[in-house]
């Protein structure tokens, strides 16, 4: 479906790249503010990703999906202004990572916007590699190859960033529901 | 937790996460982008053609100038006429690559 409409952009229809925008933009914002932590950043992001694919659409192998080829210049793109912004997200390592028992139940326990809530800003408190390896993985249903694919990072290494990622996420929901409940109880 | 339990549930935590691009007017905005982008391309193409075009028409007019300066046999301001030609056509030689060059570049930068 999608070269159909990459073909008519290349053949002069710039109105069908609307359709691309339209079918991507939720899952680029998503990958995005996994990256850069803020909305309006992330805007910035996925704007010049369209932007850049637009520009280059002529260089798109067929072979190669849209999608797989749109996230790669989105993920760089990311980095980037990660870069660009010199933001030092600095959150302690694996080892300083105790394991979490017993969040399921409390968890559950909330109602949903509160769980979207805790789960979207304990996103934004853990570091971007492995927010972005969670992203893909966990919502957008990437295997472990086309995450390589995606970021670059070797086989080993994404694994090695999603384990961390998984336990990093368990310690700040439950760091995070611990705070709101003590809040709740003063 | 187990590494299964773990991974369950952290899918279950994921599914919440799902965000959607909350600003209303990005696809307009982003279109409105496209749309200036294309045309930005599509008048730097003509640009392009349009270079080409006097350039083979300038490469034309030179040869046919060059051939007229060999066939004088008349100094000016006291250049022989064989001095002449040779200036003349290495002037010609200089601005036709110079300007071969630049144009290939520029081509080569619209491919890519």
């Amino acid at each position: 479906m999608d070269q159909e409409y990459i073909q008519n952009v290349l053949n002069g229809s710039t109105e069908d790249f609307r359709y691309l925008i339209r079918k991507y933009k939720d899952l680029a914002f998503s990958v995005a503010v996994s990256v850069v932590k803020n909305e309006f950043e992330a805007e910035e992001v996925v704007q010049e990703a369209f932007i850049k694919a637009f520009r280059n659409l002529s260089s798109l192998k067929e072979k190669a999906t849209f999608k797989t080829w749109f996230y790669r210049i989105l993920i760089n793109e990311a980095f980037k202004n990660l870069e660009k912004k010199k933001k030092a997200i600095v959150i302690p390592t694996n080892q300083d990572l105790p394991d979490v028992e017993d969040i399921e139940e409390p968890f559950r326990g909330l109602v949903i916007e509160e769980q979207k809530f805790l789960v979207t800003e304990s996103l934004k408190k853990i570091p971007p590699k492995e927010s972005l390896s969670l992203q893909l993985f966990y919502l957008d249903g990437s295997s472990i190859d086309e995450i390589t694919n995606l970021t670059g990072w070797s086989e080993s290494n994404v694994k090695v960033i999603l384990h961390r990622a998984r336990k990093h996420l368990l310690v700040v929901v439950k760091t995070m529901m611990e705070n709101e409940l003590i809040v709740n109880k003063s | 937790m187990s590494l299964d339990q773990n991974d369950t549930f952290v899918r279950e935590l994921m599914g919440k996460s799902a965000e959607k691009m909350p600003f209303d007017d990005f696809e307009e905005r982003l279109m409105q982008q496209i749309h200036k982008e294309a045309k930005t391309s599509r008048s730097f193409l003509k640009d392009i053609k349009l270079s080409w075009f006097f350039f083979t028409i300038g490469t034309i007019f030179g040869l046919v100038l060059n051939t007229i300066v060999n066939d004088m046999h008349k100094s000016f301001f006291g250049i022989l006429p064989q001095r002449m030609a040779l200036l003349f056509q290495s002037l010609f030689v200089i601005i036709l690559l110079f300007q071969f060059d630049n144009l290939i570049g520029l081509t080569k930068k619209k491919m890519n």
